[in-house]
């Protein structure tokens, strides 16, 4: 689950993303571009694809692993 | 180590946190405003669904919405915090309004509203509509309007007392959350207001709202109330869901594993609208007695259908599209989805911090709000979609009393060893970057707790096995939780965290010897309102330990009371009826 890609192409860098994320999950790299760095932390609350303003980032709420489910 | 001297600092900057900094700020003081991430788009209010039970005087019946409360509340509710929020919704509605909030209005002017869960024919409750992201946005902006100083990505992880009086609170001490570098917040009283605690659970968008002021404030020596009472949601199993509200309204329908609506069975007034802790118990019933697993089923839905709950649910739309459910244009290719309860802990209402009606918590100093605090309009249920105007509510209070309070404080002074002792205990797990991973403690957690023989039909016996498994990780794991960069710092404290509410929440159940609302115990099916009108308060006790203890609930003098002194839990009543042997 979580965030998926972040398109370079279509990236500003304005750094909305980093700044706006409740878990923490993005950094900025050393040019400025945001990056996944905390994926494990990521709860797919789709803030960042929502707000970006290129559009440059994809969310998925699917889930690799099973959650654990009261039966 | 950064410090900021205020007169208030409020930690958590959802809508009961910056109701409270703009509060205080209005009444003169100089208000510092902490949050762990960025305030405006942090805490559940920037997920709220668009939905805000206000009671309007001008139209609302308040003999209805005042006995829908206590009802819902299970007679646990503070009725005078009650009183005195139906009071003061109107002037909170002015107030976001004049902040910036848009509310769905009527060509006339008049709130375009319309009925939600809990709602009947008979009885309807009508809320009021606000469009979900703005509003967290227009209140950072009142904030600094306001004139409070905002601080974001720093986690407050705990209270500091007075020099010369060790009951009264003076300051805050937490982290950055990206820099590492430690904050010291000297405050004349402190408000807290980060929020529930929901055990990271299978929901959308309540990852982060982690018990931190629950923790603090115990650790610090307030008292914890209503810690048994908790939330439930309902889900898909497979990922995380939302817009239950939206979805039932369409038509669809909740099923067990021989295609039957079961609902009903259990609640015929309310059926599938009912609350969610009633659908919650009915499904854990059912699967208890052998028919699950359990299904939402969405097969009714036309095109049409679909194209509305795109409109009203586009995230949740993308979900089912991205999953293959059904097409971009409408047509449903896997109607029936696996549903189950999820556990979310205090979200909305249930336990936290027992406040008075000025909002003030056991300590001298020490203020909490909205769902950091035990939900005193609440009791053991709220109405759906109530969390965000009694954090309204109680922040105001906090806020304004925090302000008042701090005006009478005069030079803080605080002692440099308990400062210096709590900074070294913050920074622990950075301290052992070989330790117990904080996803494994998180993981270990949640299968103690979410079993539904443990939150939703509650046993003795089970409690006892979880509260075991939960005292075990508190002594072999937490203390060699690890992180390596603040980041992982904070999502270390917030696994200890779910850890010590856990052993809160199971403390208090096994305490509560009798059933009430969500509280279901198949080994006391009663509601006992002979012997438990009363509220269960927690401290922290000796070697780390809980010590409860009960005050009685001053029902002679409110206005409702309940009619009987004991009578079966409905769910257990329903489900005998049916001839199951529970």
């Amino acid at each position: 689950m979580g965030v998926r890609h972040i398109d370079k192409q279509k990236c500003l860098r304005c750094g909305w993303c980093v700044t706006i994320c409740p878990q923490d999950v993005l950094r900025r790299d050393e040019n400025r571009y945001p990056v996944i760095t905390y994926l494990q932390d990521c709860q797919s609350c789709f803030l960042c694809e929502k707000y970006c303003p290129a559009q440059a980032i994809t969310v998925s709420a699917d889930r690799e692993r099973r959650p654990i489910l009261p039966w | 180590m950064q410090i900021l001297d205020c007169d208030v600092v409020v930690a958590g900057g959802g809508p009961a946190g910056t109701f409270a900094a703009v509060k205080a700020a209005e009444a003169g003081a100089h208000v510092i405003l902490v949050d762990k991430a960025y305030v405006g788009k942090s805490g559940c209010g920037t997920f709220g669904a668009g939905s805000f039970k206000a009671y309007i005087k001008e139209e609302d019946s308040y003999d209805l919405w005042y006995g829908k409360a206590v009802e819902e509340g299970f007679f646990i509710n503070d009725q005078d915090w009650l009183r005195q929020h139906f009071e003061t919704i109107g002037d909170r509605v002015r107030d976001l309004e004049r902040y910036g909030v848009v509310f769905e209005k009527n060509p006339d002017g008049t709130y375009n509203r319309i009925e939600g869960q809990g709602s009947s024919d008979v009885r309807p409750i009508k809320t009021l509509m606000f469009h979900g992201p703005q509003f967290m946005e227009v209140m950072r902006k009142a904030c600094e309007k306001a004139g409070v100083k905002i601080v974001d990505r720093v986690m407050c992880v705990s209270l500091v007392h007075d020099k010369k009086n060790p009951k009264a609170i003076r300051g805050v001490l937490g982290f950055h959350g990206v820099s590492g570098e430690p904050y010291l917040f000297r405050a004349k009283a402190v408000v807290l207001t980060t929020g529930a605690q929901a055990y990271k659970s299978h929901y959308a968008d309540l990852h982060m709202v982690t018990g931190d002021s629950h923790v603090m404030g115990l650790q610090a020596g307030a008292a914890l109330c209503n810690y048994e009472f908790n939330c439930h949601q309902l889900t898909h199993a497979g990922f995380a869901t939302h817009g239950m509200n939206i979805s039932q309204g369409l038509g669809a329908r909740f099923v067990n594993a021989l295609g039957e609506d079961f609902t009903a069975k259990y609640d015929p007034e309310y059926a599938s609208h009912g609350n969610l802790w009633r659908i919650s118990a009915s499904m854990a019933m059912e699967v208890h007695f052998g028919r699950g697993p359990l299904y939402f089923d969405y097969s009714s839905y036309t095109p049409k259908d679909w194209e509305l709950f795109a409109r009203t649910l586009p995230l949740m739309f993308r979900s089912y599209v991205q999953a293959g459910y059904v097409t971009e244009d409408g047509v449903c290719r896997k109607g029936k989805l696996e549903w189950v309860s999820a556990l979310i802990g205090n979200v909305g209402f249930g336990g936290g911090l027992w406040i008075d009606l000025q909002g003030r918590t056991t300590l001298e100093g020490l203020y909490a709000a909205g769902d950091a605090s035990y939900g005193p309009t609440s009791g053991v249920e709220g109405f759906c979609a109530y969390a965000m105007p009694a954090a309204s509510t109680t922040g105001t209070v906090a806020g304004q009393s925090a302000a008042a309070y701090a005006a009478s404080v005069g030079d803080v002074a605080l002692d440099e060893q308990e400062i210096n002792a709590a900074a070294w205990a913050m920074t622990e797990p950075l301290r052992h970057p070989a330790g117990c991973d904080p996803v494994h403690v998180v993981l270990a957690v949640q299968e103690a707790l979410f079993p539904y023989d443990v939150y939703i039909l509650r046993t003795e016996k089970k409690m006892q096995q979880a509260l075991a498994r939960i005292q075990e990780i508190k002594a072999d794991d937490v203390p060699r939780l690890r992180a390596v960069d603040p980041h992982g710092l904070r999502f270390a404290l917030e696994a200890r965290n779910m850890v010590l509410c856990a052993e809160a929440m199971l403390t208090a159940a096994l305490y509560r010897k009798e059933s009430r609302g969500s509280h279901l115990r198949l080994d006391y099916p009663e509601i006992d309102n002979e012997n438990w009108l009363k509220w269960i308060m927690i401290e922290k006790g000796a070697d780390n330990g809980l010590v409860l203890s009960t005050r009685d609930i001053p029902i002679d003098r409110y206005p409702l009371r309940p009619t009987c002194r004991r009578e079966l839990h409905a769910s257990i009543a329903a489900a005998r009826k049916l001839g199951e042997n529970i």
